[in-house]
């Protein structure tokens, strides 16, 4: 099981034509080689799995990932609170698209724009 | 006329060639901005830097290359800029970090030039990657003497018990040879009594030289000290400091995160001593979490009621063994293999002569915080 790097942007949708490298996720999950979050790997080392949302123009937000109600959700602290991003537990496949529900409940699509490989510590895991 | 615009046109085309040819070859980035800060121009280095394509950032925001806190501020920057015309990067240059693709920060020389083009205004922003170590080589040295001469001044704390206590011996001596002096002048003035006078005379002279010399050693030990409180911005500090303690620390997929308290910005503090309180600090942080899965590195700052602002840096390492812990602080105590163990007491030592505090604590999910307060100067 490796540990990789996804990176999620967001794609044209209706407020957007465009595909936008500036609003993204990147989520650090074990992927098996059918681009499955393996859920049991990601129990056993929790902390590991990481969230960050860059989005233009506003402040960066880290979190963690968590499966809930069949879904990967994100989950960012706020000053106050937190904001919760839900994903479906599907195969993350490159280019492929999926959907993230922001906190407002609007969702809103994605496409894997990079897998990126191991880091040090998950090629020695 | 047409022959002289056809001639024109064919210089200026040639011009601009030669000018690409220029911007692919070299190796800092170079991003133009309309004056809104879209990115309007994105060169091969950029491409090489950042991990974006031209033709994938054209129009974007230029704020997506940037981490936070600069990410949500810089269009502020700008219209601050247009409404103000202060200049604050433009035409100076700074040490800040810059965000890929990949998620990772890293830091950065960044340059920035204005110019008009049609009536509109243009930024041009040089990025130059200072985490190749060649190429901040000298930087770096600048830096060490800086710290050197800033770990002087704060050894000088320790220093100035002890020679507080070398001058006290001189200066009592003196005194006791002047009352003596004027003593035996009171009781008569025969030969005698001169000539012990003119010896006790002579030992306070000697006494005095013997204090000068200590002077002396105290005034060239400290001769490159003086320090300089100010009005400062946390915020650059911190950014100043983050990206030069980040240099070679890519490969270690830290990452991080700065969450800034807008309240909490203006602090009155020596520039140089505060940033290598900061550099000290997450390098300790980054040192810790090369062999822990998961490697976060967060710097947050809070205003506090009291007129001060905490200032704190959090790692995910393994925290700091017990056997440590309580001299944590003290001169040569280190849980490195490699180091002196004297950035933390020098840290302390800085941190209480600017009449704040500095401790740690262990975090609840693991690792260590470090905790700091300066004094705030407010809004």
């Amino acid at each position: 099981m490796i540990w990789k790097t996804v990176r999620l942007e967001l794609s044209p949708n209706v407020s957007s034509t465009k595909a936008s490298p500036s609003r993204a996720f990147l989520i650090r999950v074990p992927l098996d080689e059918l681009g499955v979050i393996d859920a049991a790997e990601l129990a056993r080392d929790p902390l590991r799995a990481t969230v960050l949302r860059t989005w233009s123009s506003e402040p960066d937000q880290f979190g963690h990932i968590e499966r809930a109600d069949g879904h990967w959700v994100f989950r960012c602290p706020r000053k106050r609170g937190e904001d919760v991003y839900r994903m479906p537990a599907v195969p993350l496949g490159l280019h492929e698209q999926v959907t993230v529900q922001d906190p407002n409940g609007a969702t809103q699509p994605f496409t894997v724009a990079s897998i990126g490989g191991t880091n040090r510590s998950s090629a020695r895991a | 006329m047409d022959r002289v615009t056809g001639v024109s046109s064919v210089s200026m085309r040639d011009s601009e060639t030669h000018l690409r040819s220029i911007l692919a070859t070299i190796p800092d980035a170079m991003v133009v901005i309309d004056e809104t800060g879209h990115i309007l121009s994105f060169s091969a280095a950029a491409e090489r830097m950042f991990g974006y394509t031209e033709e994938e950032v054209l129009g974007e925001n230029v704020s997506m290359l940037m981490p936070s806190p600069d990410r949500e501020r810089h269009d502020s920057y700008l219209e601050n800029y247009r409404g103000t015309g202060e200049r604050k990067i433009i035409g100076i240059g700074r040490v800040t970090t810059a965000r890929h693709r990949d998620g990772y920060t890293f830091p950065i020389e960044l340059s920035v030039g204005e110019a008009w083009l049609d009536e509109k205004r243009i930024f041009t922003g040089f990025i130059h990657d200072i985490t190749q170590r060649q190429n901040v080589e000298r930087r770096l040295q600048d830096l060490q003497s800086e710290l050197a001469h800033v770990g002087r001044v704060s050894e000088m704390a320790s220093f100035a018990s002890s020679l507080a206590h070398e001058l006290n011996q001189p200066l009592t001596a003196i005194a006791n040879y002047c009352e003596a002096a004027r003593d035996l002048l009171g009781n008569g003035s025969d030969r005698e009594t001169l000539d012990t006078v003119q010896e006790a005379l002579d030992e306070a002279s000697k006494e005095s030289v013997r204090a000068g010399q200590i002077v002396r050693r105290l005034r060239n030990f400290i001769s490159r000290g003086e320090t300089e409180q100010r009005v400062e911005s946390l915020a650059r500090l911190i950014t100043e400091a983050n990206a030069l303690a980040l240099v070679g620390s890519r490969e270690h997929g830290i990452e991080v995160q700065v969450q800034l308290d807008p309240d909490a910005d203006l602090v009155f503090v020596d520039r140089i001593q505060i940033q290598q309180v900061l550099t000290n600090l997450i390098r300790n942080a980054i040192d810790a979490m090369i062999d822990s899965s998961q490697k976060s590195l967060i710097i947050r700052t809070a205003a506090d009621p009291q007129d001060y602002v905490t200032v704190t840096v959090e790692d995910t390492g393994p925290g700091i063994s017990e056997s440590v812990v309580a001299e944590l602080f003290q001169p040569f105590v280190t849980s490195k293999s490699a180091g002196m163990g004297i950035g933390l007491s020098i840290c302390r030592t800085i941190v209480e002569s600017h009449g704040g505090r500095i401790w740690f604590e262990e975090r609840p999910g693991g690792g260590t915080a470090f905790h700091f307060t300066l004094p705030s100067a407010g809004s």
